[in-house]
């Protein structure tokens, strides 16, 4: 080897040295400043708290539509008022957890000296439920498909959203696979009664919770991502 | 680039330490004083220094504050603090490129 070649060697080495020792430190300053499974446990909190609004009431005779605008949007078509409810829930429940979640993501921030984004998935998050407020008040019938807001679970598209804009800013490939599994549940339980599977599947869900299912299945999904994410961020 | 990829490299970013500070400024959106100096296993007088030369380059904006009774420093990548980083990372991969091409022979 050449002395030319010799000093390259030593710059390489220097080099890879330098190289090899910013990347360990990014990497490890991303993988402690991560705190995303907390959205994914309190949305999934959120979601299962929603349960006691699901139960339909003891059957009437006559059936009534939920009048109200927001009702049908943000609490889906019932045949009783009880969708007014599981609206003031979302407007209630859903910014409460966007705030929970900022206000950990800063307690986390101070402790570790590491700061981690929650604006993206806050901002994200409530302007979408904003907007579908705004669509519900302004017109109900044309802009949003009547399929996709009957079962009074359409905010939760724009957790889905959220989390997809929080995978994003976060550069977590595992949080994007979660976040973009979450989508999908959410469309389909939007779209389909998931108690048809289940009596298909021979299991008898008593009439007054057929919407269980619907609400149960995303909720836990979260939930269980969640702490699955918890251990595996919190392991150094 | 032109000529050999090492005469492109920037004094300020090319060391250790500072590299080690934006490279984790690069990873946060704000990291602090004391996450630094831990990791990074300074004294509190050597960090305040090499902070000092990266933030008087533009390449870091410092943030001072108080958590309770404490006071804290946050650090801040800013825009010209990201493009050097990714200018000395591209260099640093071309100084080691140009040398598995010129200097190991092909099987």
């Amino acid at each position: 080897m050449s002395a030319s070649q010799e000093v390259a060697m030593t710059d390489a080495t220097h080099a890879h040295t330098l190289l090899a020792g910013a990347q360990r430190a990014a990497a490890q300053a991303r993988a402690r400043s991560r705190a995303s499974w907390f959205p994914l446990v309190v949305f999934g909190l959120v979601i299962l708290g929603s349960l006691p609004l699901f139960v339909y009431p003891e059957p009437v005779d006559g059936f009534s539509y939920s009048s109200s605008r927001l009702d049908g949007v943000l609490g889906g078509w019932f045949l009783s008022d009880f969708g007014r409810w599981v609206a003031v829930y979302w407007l209630v429940a859903l910014p409460l957890g966007y705030f929970t979640t900022a206000a950990y993501f800063r307690r986390r921030a101070r402790r570790t000296g590491l700061a981690s984004r929650p604006g993206p998935l806050v901002l994200t998050g409530v302007l979408l439920l904003a907007m579908l407020v705004v669509v519900s008040l302004q017109s109900y019938v044309g802009i949003v498909p009547g399929n996709l807001v009957v079962r009074g679970l359409s905010p939760l598209l724009t957790v889905a959203v959220g989390l997809i804009v929080l995978a994003v800013s976060d550069r977590s490939p595992a949080l994007g696979v979660i976040a973009l599994a979450f989508l999908g549940i959410s469309l389909l339980v939007n779209l389909y009664d998931l108690v048809n599977l289940m009596y298909r599947l021979g299991w008898e869900v008593p009439y007054r919770f057929d919407t269980w299912p619907n609400v149960v299945f995303p909720g836990a999904f979260l939930l269980v991502c969640g702490l699955v994410l918890r251990r595996r961020q919190q392991t150094p | 680039v032109t000529g050999h990829p090492i005469t492109g490299l920037d004094e300020v970013v090319h060391q250790r330490i500072r590299l080690g500070v934006l490279s984790i400024a690069h990873a946060t959106p704000r990291v602090e004083f004391g996450y630094l100096q831990e990791t990074l296993e300074l004294t509190p007088g050597n960090l305040s220094r090499h902070l000092q030369v990266l933030e008087e380059a533009g390449l870091v904006r410092t943030e001072k504050g108080y958590d309770g009774r404490r006071p804290r420093t946050w650090v801040q990548l800013t825009r010209a603090g990201r493009h050097a980083l990714r200018r000395e990372l591209d260099h640093l991969k071309q100084i080691i490129a140009t040398v598995e091409d010129t200097v190991i022979p092909d099987d």
